[in-house]
C-alpha cells in the first residue's frame, strides 16, 4: 500500500460507527419476519378456505353432495403448495446472499426476468382470464338467478363480493408489479455492466 | 459452528463503514446496517469454512449493498437525500476529521460499483487475492479496478475542494 492509500486507509478505519444495540433490533427484526410470516400463512389459508366455502356452497346447491370435500381437501393443497413455495423462496434468498456480487446481481436478475415473464405471458394470461370470467359470470347468473326466484344466498353472495374485490386488488397489484419488475431489471443491467470484469 | 454473537460484535466497525459505502449517513445507513445483520443472522449458521470468515461475511454486507443500490435507483431517487449533508459540529479538529471523513465516504459512494467495493475493501486492508475471493474476480482485475477507482476519487475530491472553494470565496 503507498502512501495516497494508506492516507485514505486511515481516515476510512477512523470512522466512527455509531453504536447502537443492532444486535437487540436486528433480533427484533428477526423476531417480526417470524411473525409476519405467521400472518401471512394465516392470510393464505383464510383466502383459501373462503373460495373453499364459495365454491362448496355453490356446488352442493346445485351439483351434488360429494363435491364440497374434494374441493376443500384442493383448496388446502393449493394453499400448503404456496407456502412450501414461499418458504423455499426464502432459502433461495438466503443462498444468493453470500454467491459473488456478480453472481448475485445475474441470479437476480434472472428472478426478475422469470416473474415478469409469468405477469406477462400471453399463454397464461389468455386463458386465465377468459376462465375467470366465465366463472364469475356463471356465478353471478346463478346468484342473480336464486335470488329472483326468491332464494338469495346473502352469505355467498357477500363472498363473492369479496372475491371480486380481491380480484381488482390482485390487478392493479399485477400492473404496478410489472412496472416495478420493468425498472428493477434496468437497474439490475446497469449494475451488472458496472460489476463485470473490464475487456 | 460460529458463534453469531461474537462474529457480528467482531465485524461491527467493518460492516459500519461498509454500510458507509452504499448509504448516507442516517436512518437510511442504520436500515442498511440493521438489513446487513439480519441476512448474516440468516447466513452465518450455514457458514461452513469454504473461505475465510472476513471474505464470508464481506461479500453478504456487499450484497446487502447492492441490493440496496438497486433498490434505491429502482425508485429513480436522483441521490440519496442528506448525501451532502456536514456531520454534527464537535470541536474543531474533531469535526474536521469527522467531515474529512464524510467526504471520503459520499466521494466512495459516487463511484461506479465494482470499482467502489475493490477500492474499500483495499482500505479494509485485504490483499489484492482476499478481494478476488470476495468479489469472484481475478487478481488483475482487482488492480485495474483499483488504479481506475484511485483516479476517480482523486479526480473527485479535487472537483469537491475546488466547489468548495468557490463556495466560500
Amino acid at each position: 500500500m503507498d502512501e495516497e492509500l494508506e492516507r485514505w486507509a486511515r481516515a476510512w478505519q477512523s470512522m466512527e460507527v455509531k453504536h447502537v444495540n443492532i444486535m437487540k433490533h436486528s433480533q427484533t427484526a428477526h423476531r417480526h419476519e417470524a411473525m409476519w410470516q405467521g400472518v401471512l400463512a394465516v392470510g393464505v389459508g383464510l383466502g383459501v378456505l373462503m373460495v373453499a366455502i364459495t365454491l362448496s356452497l355453490l356446488a352442493a346447491g346445485k351439483l351434488s353432495e360429494r363435491w364440497p370435500l374434494p374441493i376443500q381437501l384442493l383448496s388446502l393443497a393449493l394453499g400448503g403448495w404456496i407456502l412450501w413455495r414461499s418458504r423455499q423462496q426464502a432459502a433461495l434468498a438466503r443462498a444468493r446472499l453470500v454467491a459473488t456480487p456478480l453472481g448475485f446481481v445475474t441470479d437476480l436478475m434472472g428472478l426478475r426476468e422469470r416473474e415478469l415473464a409469468g405477469w406477462v405471458d400471453k399463454r397464461g394470461l389468455l386463458p386465465g382470464g377468459v376462465l375467470i370470467s366465465a366463472t364469475i359470470a356463471i356465478c353471478v347468473a346463478r346468484l342473480a338467478r336464486d335470488r329472483a326466484a326468491g332464494e338469495p344466498h346473502p352469505f355467498v353472495e357477500g363472498l363473492m363480493g369479496l372475491e371480486l374485490l380481491f380480484l381488482v386488488a390482485f390487478v392493479i397489484f399485477g400492473i404496478r408489479r410489472v412496472r416495478y419488475l420493468r425498472r428493477d431489471l434496468a437497474t439490475l443491467r446497469e449494475l451488472r455492466s458496472e460489476l463485470e470484469p473490464e475487456r | 459452528m460460529v458463534d453469531i454473537e461474537q462474529v457480528l460484535t467482531e465485524f461491527r466497525p467493518v460492516l459500519g463503514r461498509t454500510a458507509a459505502t452504499y448509504a448516507p449517513p442516517g436512518s437510511d445507513r442504520d436500515d442498511l446496517l440493521q438489513e446487513i445483520y439480519l441476512a448474516l443472522l440468516s447466513a452465518l449458521p450455514r457458514y461452513r469454512g469454504e473461505s475465510s470468515l472476513r471474505t464470508y461475511v464481506l461479500r453478504v454486507a456487499h450484497n446487502c449493498g447492492i441490493r440496496r443500490v438497486a433498490r434505491r435507483r429502482s425508485a429513480a431517487t436522483p441521490l440519496d437525500e442528506g448525501d451532502h449533508a456536514s456531520p454534527a459540529p464537535g470541536p474543531d479538529r474533531e469535526a474536521q476529521a469527522r467531515q474529512d471523513v464524510e467526504r471520503l465516504s459520499t466521494a466512495m459512494r459516487e463511484l461506479p460499483l465494482g470499482a467502489r467495493q475493490v477500492l474499500v475493501l483495499t482500505l479494509e486492508g485485504l490483499s489484492q487475492r482476499e478481494i478476488g475471493q470476495v468479489l469472484g474476480i481475478e487478481e488483475n482485475v482487482v488492480s485495474v479496478r483499483l488504479h481506475r477507482a484511485r483516479s476517480l476519487l482523486r479526480e473527485r475530491s479535487s472537483e469537491a475542494a475546488k466547489a468548495r472553494g468557490a463556495g466560500h470565496g
